[in-house]
């Protein structure tokens, strides 16, 4: 019961840190819904820790924990992923400023002799 | 018939100069862009010295390909139907630039390439250079059964039909060498190739210098040529235009 609640806790105190970053415009509300899930999750397996015993029995897997890890480490990857891809389009997109920048100051400099 | 050279420059206050010189003195009818890509020695002031010259200054270092893709955006920008490739440091030579250019003007090639391969040079070559010259020169025969003898001349003549979607956004590689050669001869461009002489550098450091740089720039041109492979075979066209 007790072990129960902390995670129940934890799961709310999660949202409640990721809300506020949303709140603040610190974390875009698209961003953050992927976040938002990891913490549903934890909300639901802290509810019912019981899910993950039947998953696992379900798939196959003879020790659950393994599969609570298996759960984390994809979902870790998979943002780590994502993040790389908006790295690259934000590079890309920053590299066409600055040339245009660089252009449109040529143009000024010009303008202004 | 317009013609724009495009130089970039970082780091060549001690070069640009003689460059611009032996540009003016051989080869008239060129425009020049300086592509001065935030240099951290005195280029800008150098170049803002010499009277009559366009020069673009990039706020934050680029790199080589990114600034040689400013200089593709001008050249749309101003309509010009040729442009050369141009490096700032005083390895090529106004006239052997003037020679690819009528040379590209007479047979209508749409990618030209100066070739200090094709001809016996007094250019000298390291030996990461050597080795990597022969296995791209490899690579390309086999995926495209074309021949370049010089795969990573930066000494180029590109006509407009050409550098055009290479100016947009996600269509210009961090290296541009047999990976884009790759990609002009997959989408049907005409390319040839001219011996040209070059100089050794005088002044600064290479951009390929140490042996670190070389292994991870032939480690990533391996997979970039992958990449354009892929793409072929499964339809993309390397670019939108």
């Amino acid at each position: 019961m007790i072990t129960q609640i902390f995670f129940i806790l934890l799961a709310v105190a999660l949202i409640a840190y990721i809300y506020a970053g949303v709140r603040k415009n610190q974390l875009s509300q698209d961003e953050s819904i992927f976040w938002m899930l990891g913490c549903l999750v934890v909300l639901l397996l802290g509810i019912w820790p019981n899910i993950i015993v039947f998953l696992a029995k379900l798939i196959g897997i003879d020790y659950p924990p393994s599969l609570l890890f298996l759960m984390v480490s994809i979902f870790i990857i998979f943002l780590a992923y994502r993040n790389s891809r908006h790295i690259s389009i934000l590079n890309e997109k920053n590299k066409e400023l600055i040339q245009i920048v660089a252009l449109m100051e040529k143009r000024i400099r010009e303008l202004e002799k | 018939m317009r013609v724009l050279m495009i130089i970039p420059a970082y780091n060549e206050a001690m070069n640009i100069e003689k460059v611009i010189d032996d540009i003016h003195n051989n080869f008239k009818e060129a425009d020049i862009l300086i592509i001065n890509d935030c240099s951290q020695d005195n280029t800008l002031e150098v170049i803002q010295k010499i009277d009559g010259i366009d020069y673009v200054n990039l706020p934050v270092n680029l790199g080589y390909s990114f600034a040689v893709q400013t200089g593709f955006k001008y050249a749309v920008e101003q309509n010009y139907d040729y442009l050369i490739q141009f490096d700032g440091d005083g390895q090529h030579l106004a006239s052997e630039a003037k020679r690819m250019y009528d040379y590209a003007l007479e047979k209508d090639c749409d990618v030209l390439i100066g070739s200090r391969f094709l001809e016996a040079t007094d250019y000298q070559h390291s030996f990461f250079r050597k080795i990597g010259t022969g296995l791209f020169q490899k690579i390309i025969r086999m995926l495209t059964g074309k021949k370049i003898s010089d795969p990573t001349s930066g000494l180029q003549v590109l006509n407009r039909k050409v550098f055009t979607p290479l100016s947009k956004i996600n269509n210009y590689p961090e290296f541009p060498d047999a990976n884009l050669l790759i990609q002009y001869i997959f989408q049907g461009y005409q390319i040839e190739e001219v011996g040209v002489q070059m100089k050794s550098r005088e002044f600064g450091e290479s951009m390929h210098s140490g042996i670190l740089k070389p292994a991870k720039y032939m480690i990533k041109m391996f997979y970039y040529i992958l990449v354009v492979f892929a793409n072929h075979l499964t339809g993309r066209r390397g670019q939108k235009s």
